[in-house]
C-alpha cells in the first residue's frame, strides 16, 4: 500500500502551483470528445497472459484560465487467454491540471479501473501525480508526453499495490479556428502488486476526436 | 492797458492760429469771386497766394479748387503755359478731377482735357487695416488713374525685390487691385514689412509717377498637427521565423517520439509490448520533422507579412489625413495688413 501522505503532498503542491500561476487574461475553454480504443492487457502472476480488446469512451476538459478539469470515461470487453478470461474493462479518470506555461502542466487525481468477471468485479482505485510536456510541432498539431506515478491505491484484490506508473504520448491535432480536434495517443500502464508476485501492464492505443474550443 | 483793451488781445490770441489757413481759404474765395466778376489779373494773384499755404493749409478740396479756377484763368487770359501747369498740378494732385461744362467756358475745358490726356498718374486709395483669411478675401488697394494709362503694381521687400506682381497693364479709370498675402507658387509671405509700389508709364513709356505705399504685414498661420508616428517596431509581428518554433518542433518531436518507444518498453519492463508504440512515436518524430522543414528559421511568414502591411498602410493613410489637415489649416492662415502714408514721386515734375 502506498502512502497516502505523499498524496496529501502532491496535492498541496498542484494547489501552490495553481495559486502561483499568472492569471494575464480570463480564458475559458470547453471540450468534449470520444475515443475509440484497443487494449492489451498483461497480467504476470506465476504465468504470463494476455487479454485483448477494445474500449470505446467519453472524455471532457473545462479549463478556467491555467487551470483544467479533466474527466475519462470508457469500458470495453477483453478477451483473454487462459488463465486470464474473458472479462469487461471499465475505466475512469478525473484531474486537477494547473499549466504554468505552454509546454507543460501538472495534474493529480483519482484514476478508477475494474475488471468484471463472472465471478465478480476487481476494483482498482488510484491517486495519481501526473506530469506532462508538450511541444508544438505544427501550427495545428501538438506533440505530448505524460508521465505519471501512482501516490496511493486502494484495490479490492488480495494483493497491495507496490508501485504504478504510467506513460502517455501522441498527436492532438486543432485546427487553427476549427471546432474539432483529433487525437492519436499511446498509453502503457504498469502496477506491481504483492511484492512482485504479480505485475500488470494495460497498453492502449487510441483514437479520438473533440468538439469545443 | 484797459480791460477792453485786454480782452481784444486775447480774444486775438485765441484766434490767432486758424486765422492763416482761414485767410488762405478767403483768398481762393475771393481769387473765386474775382474770376467769376472777370477780374481776372486779381483772380490769378490772389489764387497763387491762396496756393502758396499749400495743400496741407488748404486742405484737399480748397487746394484743388484754387488750381482749377487759376487754370481757367490763365486760359482767359491766354497765359497758355501758366494754364497748363496749373492744370498739369490740378491732375497730379486730384487725378480724379473733371471740370463741370456749366461752370467753365469749352476753352478751358479743352486745356484741362488735353493736359488730363498727357499726364499720366495714379492714385493709390488702400485700407487702413485689413483682416482677411487668405482664398476667402484679400488685401484690396483701389487704383485711380487720371486717364488711360499703363500701370504696374507689385509687392516688393523694402529692399525693392518684387515678391509678387498684383497687375501689369492699361488701366483707363480705377481698378480694385487684390492681393492675398501670397508668392507666385501659392506659398504665404512671412510676417515683415512690404512695400505696395504703384508706377505710371507715360506716352514715352518712361515712369511718371511712383506710388509707395509701406506695409506691415502680419502672418499667423494655424498650429499643424504633428505626423503620427510610425508603427511601433514591438507591436509588429515577427516576417520571417526565428530558430524557435523551428526547433521545437525538431526536437520535441524527436524526443517525444523517441520516448513513447524506449520509455515505454523500460516502464514495462518484462511485459510483452505490441509495435503500436513505433507507429505512435514514428508519426510524431515525423511530424515534428516536417514542423521543421515547414518552419525553418528565416522563412518567411506570409500572414504576418500581410498582417504588418495592413499595420503600415493604416499609418500611411493617417500620415496623409495629417497632411491634408495641414495644408488645409496652412490655407486658413489669419493675415492683418495695416498702410502707412502713401508716398508720392512724380519723375517729371
Amino acid at each position: 500500500m502506498i502512502a497516502s501522505g505523499r498524496t496529501a503532498c502532491i496535492v498541496a503542491l498542484v494547489g501552490v502551483i495553481a495559486l502561483l500561476t499568472p492569471r494575464s487574461a480570463t480564458t475559458q475553454t470547453f471540450e468534449v470528445g470520444a475515443t475509440a480504443m484497443s487494449l492489451r492487457l498483461t497480467r504476470e502472476s506465476g504465468t504470463t497472459a494476455t487479454a485483448t480488446g477494445a474500449a470505446f469512451g467519453i472524455e471532457g476538459r473545462v479549463r478556467v484560465q491555467s487551470v483544467s478539469l479533466i474527466l475519462r470515461y470508457h469500458q470495453g470487453h477483453l478477451t483473454g487467454d487462459s488463465p486470464l478470461i474473458d472479462q469487461d474493462f471499465v475505466e475512469g479518470e478525473a484531474f486537477v491540471v494547473v499549466q504554468p506555461a505552454r509546454w507543460i502542466s501538472f495534474g493529480v487525481g483519482p484514476h478508477v479501473r475494474a475488471y468484471v468477471e463472472p465471478s465478480g468485479t476487481e476494483r482498482w482505485l488510484m491517486w495519481e501525480g501526473r506530469l506532462r510536456l508538450g511541444a508544438a510541432l505544427l501550427p495545428a498539431v501538438t506533440g505530448y508526453l505524460e508521465g505519471w506515478r501512482v501516490l496511493g491505491a486502494d484495490l479490492n484484490v488480495a494483493e497491495a499495490l507496490d508501485s504504478g506508473y504510467g506513460l502517455d504520448g501522441g498527436l492532438e491535432i486543432r485546427l487553427s479556428g476549427a471546432p474539432v480536434g483529433f487525437l492519436l495517443r499511446y498509453r502503457t500502464e504498469h502496477a506491481e502488486l504483492g511484492g512482485g508476485t504479480r505485475r500488470e501492464t494495460v497498453e492502449q492505443i487510441a483514437l479520438g476526436i473533440r468538439l469545443g474550443r | 492797458m484797459t480791460r477792453r483793451g485786454l480782452l481784444a488781445a486775447v480774444a486775438l490770441g485765441v484766434a490767432g492760429a486758424p486765422a492763416h489757413a482761414q485767410s488762405a481759404s478767403d483768398l481762393v474765395a475771393s481769387g473765386v469771386s474775382a474770376y467769376e466778376n472777370l477780374e481776372l489779373s486779381a483772380a490769378a494773384g490772389l489764387l497763387r497766394r491762396g496756393l502758396a499755404a499749400g495743400a496741407d493749409s488748404l486742405g484737399f478740396r480748397d487746394y484743388a479748387r484754387a488750381l482749377t479756377y487759376l487754370g481757367a484763368t490763365e486760359v482767359i487770359r491766354g497765359n497758355s503755359d501758366s494754364s497748363r501747369a496749373a492744370f498739369r498740378q490740378l491732375v497730379r494732385h486730384d487725378p480724379r478731377r473733371r471740370l463741370d461744362p456749366l461752370v467753365f467756358p469749352p476753352e478751358v475745358a479743352d486745356v484741362f482735357e488735353s493736359v488730363r490726356l498727357t499726364t499720366k498718374v495714379a492714385l493709390v486709395d488702400v485700407p487702413g487695416i485689413s483682416e482677411f483669411t487668405p482664398g476667402a478675401s484679400g488685401f484690396r488697394p483701389w487704383v485711380i488713374v487720371s486717364s488711360f494709362s499703363q500701370v504696374m503694381a507689385s509687392i516688393q521687400q523694402p529692399g525693392g525685390t518684387v515678391v509678387r506682381t498684383v497687375y501689369d497693364g492699361p488701366i483707363s479709370d480705377s481698378l480694385r487691385l487684390e492681393w492675398d498675402a501670397r508668392r507666385p507658387d501659392g506659398t504665404l509671405v512671412p510676417s515683415g514689412r512690404y512695400v505696395l509700389a504703384v508706377q505710371t508709364t507715360g506716352a514715352s513709356g518712361a515712369v511718371v509717377r511712383l506710388v509707395r505705399v509701406p506695409l506691415d504685414v502680419v502672418v499667423i498661420p494655424q498650429d499643424t498637427l504633428p505626423h503620427p508616428p510610425g508603427p511601433d517596431p514591438g507591436a509588429l509581428l515577427p516576417e520571417r521565423l526565428g530558430s524557435g518554433a523551428g526547433l521545437e518542433a525538431l526536437i520535441g518531436g524527436i524526443g517525444i517520439g523517441a520516448a513513447v518507444v524506449g520509455l515505454s518498453s523500460s516502464l514495462a519492463s518484462g511485459a510483452e509490448l505490441t509495435a503500436a508504440r513505433f507507429g505512435v512515436g514514428g508519426a510524431v518524430a515525423i511530424v515534428g520533422f516536417v514542423g521543421f522543414l515547414q518552419q525553418r528559421p528565416g522563412k518567411s511568414i506570409p500572414d504576418n507579412v500581410v498582417a504588418n502591411e495592413a499595420v503600415r498602410s493604416a499609418w500611411r493613410l493617417r500620415v496623409q489625413a495629417v497632411m491634408e489637415e495641414n495644408r488645409l489649416r496652412r490655407e486658413q492662415a489669419s493675415v492683418t495688413i495695416q498702410s502707412e502714408p502713401v508716398q508720392i514721386i512724380d519723375r517729371d515734375r
